[in-house]
């Protein structure tokens, strides 16, 4: 949006790659900033044009060789129904990049429980809060993904705070950059806090996110690998 | 000679806000208020104050989940 003939230089604003048009979400929904962050990437790294983003449940096959794909998943489809699928993605060598929203519960679909809700923390299935007995664990996916061979990269962000955004933003840079490479899958998380979800009003739910979901989840890498790990080999001569 | 100082500009698309008052949250230097107008859609969105003290550091946009802010340094 940079006015040629303007005396002034813009320093932040609208991503070329993201288009100029009202967001969908909700106010306060933290995905438009991660959204945006995808865009930035996507401009600095030139790949415009060549980029393939698929939303929601299961992992398409068959795509043009060259093309960066990378994956939007909530912790609904992902953390729950999907999670064969992004695991098995790992186990056949697919080099992808995916982009795990975790706000801790389905926000689109009416706040019932995900696999990603916080002990006591109360959804619409779950309204004296999330007790283990009856509604397991939090499921910590980056922790998981790290582990498994397919993967290079795997980290967990927050877009809370500038320093977080930087982070959110070098993360999702290097896994893109790693799938451009050749070298494998990667893997971002990033946390943020759903108003509808939390019944709360963004501020409160910025709050509440500051409070409860980084203690629960630790943000970080936890894995960064140049090459993909082979951990045994028989040799056959 | 005395450094000359930097000129920041905040421009806010008031239809694209909805209100969250992130922007107003995150700014370290308080050049953002949450005005009393409201948006075609109802939501109360800010006003740039203070641009006496604002650093250009965009922590106010790169925040803001509906992308409606801009930040611009007058050259
Ligand atoms: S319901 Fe939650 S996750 Fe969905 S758009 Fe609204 S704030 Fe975002
Ligand atoms: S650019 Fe930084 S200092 Fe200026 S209004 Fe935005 S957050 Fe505040
Ligand atoms: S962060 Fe964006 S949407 Fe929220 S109040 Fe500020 S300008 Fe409006």
């Amino acid at each position: 949006m940079e006015e040629k003939d303007s005396p002034r230089r813009l320093i932040c604003g609208r991503p070329k790659s993201l288009m100029q048009a009202k967001s969908p979400l909700c106010s306060g929904c933290q995905h438009g900033i991660v959204g945006r962050i995808i865009s930035e990437v996507i401009d600095e790294l030139g790949i415009m044009g060549n980029v393939v983003g698929i939303g929601g449940v299961g992992l398409k096959r068959g795509l043009n060789e060259e093309a960066v794909v990378f994956t939007i998943q909530g912790d609904g489809d992902l953390a729950a129904i999907g999670i064969g699928d992004l695991i098995n993605a790992t186990v056949r060598g697919e080099k992808l990049t995916t982009v795990f929203f975790n706000n801790a519960g389905y926000g689109t679909t009416g706040g019932q429980l995900a696999p990603t809700t916080l002990i006591g923390q109360v959804t619409t299935t779950t309204p004296d809060g999330r007790r283990p007995e009856a509604g397991g664990f939090p499921i910590h996916v980056a922790e998981l993904m790290a582990g498994l061979p397919g993967v290079v990269y795997s980290a967990r962000c927050a877009v809370n705070t500038l320093a977080q955004f930087k982070r959110t933003k070098k993360a999702i840079k290097t896994a893109f950059q790693k799938q451009i490479d050749g070298i494998g899958y990667g893997f971002v998380e990033v946390l943020s806090a759903c108003p509808p979800l939390l019944n709360m009003r963004p501020t409160k739910a910025r709050e509440w996110f500051e409070k409860h979901m980084l203690a629960e989840y630790p943000l970080g890498e936890f894995k960064n690998v140049n090459e993909r790990e082979i951990k045994y080999q028989i040799e056959n001569n | 000679m005395e450094k000359k100082k930097k000129v920041i500009e905040v421009e806010i698309n008031k239809e694209f806000c909805k209100g969250c008052s992130f922007c107003v949250d995150s700014c370290p230097k308080e050049c953002l208020i949450m005005g009393e107008e409201i948006n075609s859609v109802g939501y109360n969105f800010p006003v740039f104050i203070n641009q006496e003290d604002c650093t250009g550091c965009g922590a106010c946009s790169f925040l803001c989940p509906d992308i409606a802010i801009e930040v611009y340094q007058v050259v």
